[in-house]
């Protein structure tokens, strides 16, 4: 820092302390501040305690007691939801969301790669026009790929969430694969060349596992688009077998309408997984969606 | 070297080939298809009919469609006017260096991460008339007046839904703003209080224009969304009651799937997404900024 730059910041400061307030004044507007964040606090997470306490209770309490603790906590709840289908559509979203993930990350970091070493005629105009698919409205998609899957024979297979899910996150996936790989200075890739690799190797060996910030960011938000996802089960399929989490809550919500204090359990043991994850790599989701849809 | 001819060919094909054919195959011709089945009368069993620009009249003279529109806008203004401003002051708030602070975001950010028909299921249990969390309370305030079948009331589906997204993604620009705000040097903040600027000119005249390409994503990022805003829609109230809290995304999905008429959903689905970019282009264009992310 300059002399210039620290008498300067000497003199803010000297000028905040003269200038600073009454401290009465200075705890009520701090008090003030406390008091819309609290109410903010219970706005956002007294639902989510309500929905945990009646989770334990038994359906007439629930209606009769909506406010109080439960007036004993019971688990039928839980074991009932899980029972009744909750753990095979948690095991189905698991499962497609694992796997469309790990082929958004190859298919986008391999073409992102692709665009930042070797530009081509029109790879600007493909670029664009990826960045382009970000505005895209899945609605004016849905029927003809419902058409297409029932053509095809995919309708209500694993093929008719695993494509959708891929094409409607790679516009984001792509996006920021390029802008980590186009960072990258260019000697690098000419380094590899000279050692003898090819376009394929530096790829693999060395482009990719550099790529390790940027699938991070990726991996986390296109995991909680996908496995949040409720349009593409609702259309293309129907079997229980392949119902994932959103889609089959809703089927047992339809199933089980006057049981409330069942359903609440179904909505804490979904939920619960999300949040749990969530509270452990806050900082990253926080980052990664920000970057994510500043970027975008 | 460099590769050359046939294997520069290959390497391309390999290396972008298989994004494209996902981005071709699911989002590209698709789009070009249902530009196509506009034009056609279709059910899905008997054979397509060439329709010329009947499904386009029919959308311009049906009224739910002008009432999806204006509920959209209503959705959109109420996403622009509550979401944006109070996720603003938050993060200016937060700013400060609350205790807590962290603690604070983390829990405001939870429902943005959570699968909207969880959240559409929750809020449908809280809003319920006769065991509702919400009429509960208003009949112990002795608001009891008040209460009433907040998603099966005309005057109130809409208002119902908004409230919920507000709820559910003001969070989101908590985290964008702040994450804005932190971006402006201290250095700058205090030059300005040496200058003697109070906190509101430095709001206006500093924060406010350093953090702009933010504002400018936000709210391009708000109108695109509420166009697009469909699964709480369809969970909590399915459109109705009488088309009051209808989008042009039920609307289509109703006309599609329900009752089975391909060609006139796909008509509007053609509007939407023409209406969609129309906007996104006026948008970037007014805030100006904005456009520089898409080079």
């Amino acid at each position: 820092m300059s002399s210039a730059q620290a008498q300067l910041r000497q003199a803010a400061g000297g000028a905040v302390r003269t200038r600073r307030k009454p401290r009465r004044g200075k705890l009520v507007s701090r008090t003030v501040i406390y008091l819309i964040f609290l109410f903010h606090l219970v706005l956002t997470g007294y639902p989510f305690v309500w929905m945990v306490l009646s989770s334990f209770k038994s359906n007439k309490e629930y209606f009769a007691n909506p406010w109080g603790l439960p007036s004993e906590w019971n688990f039928e709840n839980f074991a009932n939801a899980w029972n009744e289908g909750i753990s095979g559509y948690l095991f189905n979203s698991l499962y497609i969301t694992v796997f469309s993930v790990i082929g958004l990350l190859i298919v986008s970091t391999m073409i992102g790669f692709y665009l930042a070493v070797r530009s081509f005629k029109g790879s600007k105009l493909l670029l664009g026009s990826f960045l382009l698919g970000m505005m895209i409205p899945v609605h004016s998609t849905l029927i003809p790929l419902f058409a297409i899957a029932n053509e095809t024979g995919t309708y209500d297979t694993f093929w008719a969430l695993f494509f959708p899910y891929i094409g409607f996150n790679l516009p984001i996936a792509v996006f920021l694969a390029y802008g980590f790989f186009a960072e990258v200075p260019k000697e690098l890739e000419e380094a590899a060349l000279v050692d003898g690799c090819n376009l394929y190797q530096s790829f693999f060996k060395i482009y990719f596992p550099l790529a390790k910030p940027i699938l991070a960011t990726v991996t986390i938000l296109s995991f909680f688009n996908i496995m949040n996802d409720f349009i593409f089960p609702l259309i293309m399929v129907s079997q229980d077998s392949l119902k994932t989490l959103p889609l089959g809550l809703m089927m047992f919500k339809g199933n089980f309408s006057a049981d409330y204090s069942l359903i609440s359990a179904a909505l804490v043991m979904t939920t619960t997984p999300v949040i749990v994850m969530y509270m452990f790599l806050q900082k990253y989701v926080q980052k990664g969606v920000v970057a994510g849809s500043v970027k975008g | 070297m460099r590769e050359k001819g046939w294997s520069r060919f290959a390497g391309g094909l390999f290396f972008t080939g298989p994004a494209l054919a996902v981005f071709l195959g699911i989002i590209v011709i698709p789009i070009l298809m249902s530009v196509y089945y506009s034009f056609f009368h279709w059910d899905g069993v008997s054979p397509m009919a060439f329709a010329g620009g009947d499904n386009y009249l029919r959308l311009a003279q049906d009224p739910v469609v002008w009432q999806a529109l204006k509920n959209s806008l209503y959705l959109t203004l109420g996403a622009l006017l509550i979401q944006l401003p109070v996720g603003l002051l938050l993060a200016v708030l937060l700013s400060v260096g609350l205790k807590g602070s962290n603690f604070l975001k983390t829990v405001y950010f939870t429902p943005v991460m959570l699968s909207t028909a969880v959240l559409g299921i929750l809020w449908g249990q809280i809003y319920d008339p006769n065991f509702g969390l919400l009429n509960s309370l208003l009949v112990n305030l002795g608001l009891e007046s008040w209460a009433h079948s907040w998603l099966g009331d005309e005057k109130t589906a809409l208002l119902s839904v908004i409230a919920v997204v507000a709820w559910q993604f003001i969070g989101f620009y908590i985290v964008v703003y702040f994450a804005a705000l932190q971006n402006i040097s201290d250095e700058v903040l205090e030059a300005a209080r040496v200058e003697g600027a109070s906190e509101w000119r430095i709001f206006f005249r500093i924060r406010i224009p350093l953090i702009w390409p933010a504002i400018t994503f936000t709210v391009l990022n708000c109108v695109i969304n509420s166009l697009k805003y469909f699964d709480l829609i369809y969970i909590m109230t399915n459109g109705g009651p009488n088309h009051a809290s209808e989008v042009l995304a039920s609307y289509m999905m109703n006309n599609a799937f329900r009752l089975m008429d391909y060609g006139y959903g796909s008509t509007i689905s053609t509007f939407l997404l023409a209406f969609g970019l129309f906007l996104a282009l006026i948008i970037t264009k007014a805030l100006g900024k904005g456009n520089a992310k898409f080079q």
